[in-house]
């Protein structure tokens, strides 16, 4: 079968979508061409083939396999936001201990430090020069964890206050998203990654 | 869309199982024929079916009641169609070997003579879709079997009406030639 430029046409036409003066010409052509005559057949043929094919039905009980499926996928999202949540907590607590026990850990380190060689005099040689000189690195450290200590005691409230209010906030932080994860279910976890 | 349905899809917005289940089951014919007719295998039917639901769930959010709601789950069916056939790389089935899954075709109260012929046109209408390329398919399952527009079908397909027709065209083309070809072979004049 030859295709003399009436493909588009004949689509067309099957779809009711072909404006009267072209179809008008198609018939026309068709009256006078054999082959587009058999051509337009095959078309008619083809459409009454799909026009008359049924739906096809997914085996009995698909609503209750896809619930089955949604739930499986929730509890996974729960699991995954719970893990999320308790990752938070956590660092959360962990950042809190280290600025909680930064300060006074290096303050009370430097002070053992710097009584070593006076605590034990004879013991102290050779090799515990080499771990002196780590030690007094820590010392150092703790030098400076003293200067903290001592800006904040010097400064009275001010400063004092703000550490306790930036830990406060980190806490309560803390608490609001172990919250909302638990409220508002996989939502945050969206909002969070 | 009625009142129901709305109801439905905005209670579902909120988690409610059992509305999002009334809509699964409101729509699981449209989907799973679509999936069928797409992937042309009943178990990969099944499972883009109730993936297709499954997103449509998570994306409930994005649903504009505007739209109808069985275009909009289409349109996820059929993208998620057209991406899975992409992914497995098209391995054109041997038409000898492709069946069609006729205890689920729905043929009510059909005499045996009936049903052979029905399921002889079944076969044939499978042969005919899986030999197409997969954007042609989609065009021709989306015009026959849920009756839409040119409009309808270029928002499903994220496409143009002129791409639609082009598209539509040149599949019956195809198909037509196609039988012709097998018209030619059965007769002994093609090999």
């Amino acid at each position: 079968m030859t295709d003399h430029g009436y493909d588009e046409p004949m689509s067309l036409a099957l779809d009711g979508q072909l404006p009267p003066q072209e179809r008008a010409a198609l018939d026309l052509h068709l009256a006078a061409c054999a082959d587009c005559r058999k051509r337009w057949e095959a078309f008619q043929s083809i459409d009454l083939a799909l026009s008359s094919a049924q739906a096809v039905m997914p085996a009995p009980g698909f609503a209750a396999r896809v619930a089955a499926r949604l739930a499986q996928q929730q509890q996974a999202q729960q699991a995954a936001q719970y893990r999320l949540a308790a990752w938070l907590g956590a660092l959360t607590a962990a950042l809190t201990a280290a600025a909680i026990g930064l300060v006074p850990g290096f303050l009370a380190i430097g002070q053992w430090v710097s009584a070593l060689p006076s605590r034990f005099p004879s013991i102290v040689g050779n090799t515990l020069t080499v771990i002196g000189h780590w030690l007094l690195a820590l010392w150092a450290l703790g030098e400076a964890g003293e200067s903290v200590a001592g800006l904040l005691a010097s400064s009275g409230g001010p400063i004092l206050a703000a550490y306790t209010i930036v830990l406060i906030a980190i806490l309560a932080g803390w608490v609001w998203v172990m919250r909302s994860v638990y409220r508002r279910g996989n939502r945050i976890v969206i909002s969070i990654l | 869309m009625d009142n129901n349905e709305l109801a439905d899809i905005t209670a579902a917005r909120r988690g409610d199982a059992a509305a999002f289940s009334r809509l699964v089951e409101a729509y699981e014919r449209p989907v799973y024929n679509l999936a069928y007719r797409m992937l042309g295998d009943a178990h990969e039917a099944e499972e883009a079916a109730q993936e297709t639901f499954l997103r449509a769930f998570t994306q409930l959010a994005t649903f504009q009641p505007s739209r109808k709601f069985s275009s909009w789950i289409l349109s996820i069916a059929s993208h998620y169609c057209i991406d899975r056939i992409r992914r497995r790389r098209i391995t054109w089935l041997s038409i000898e070997n492709e069946q069609a899954p006729e205890e689920m075709l729905e043929a009510p109260s059909l005499g045996p003579e009936d049903t052979m012929i029905q399921d002889e046109q079944e076969t044939a209408v499978h042969k005919m879709l899986t030999a197409l390329p997969p954007d042609y398919r989609l065009p021709i399952v989306l015009r026959y079997w849920y009756d839409l527009s040119y409009d309808e079908i270029a928002e499903a397909t994220q496409s143009t009406v002129s791409a639609v027709k082009s598209r539509l065209f040149r599949a019956r083309a195809m198909l037509v030639d196609q039988a012709a070809r097998f018209q030619m072979v059965a007769a002994g004049e093609l090999k």
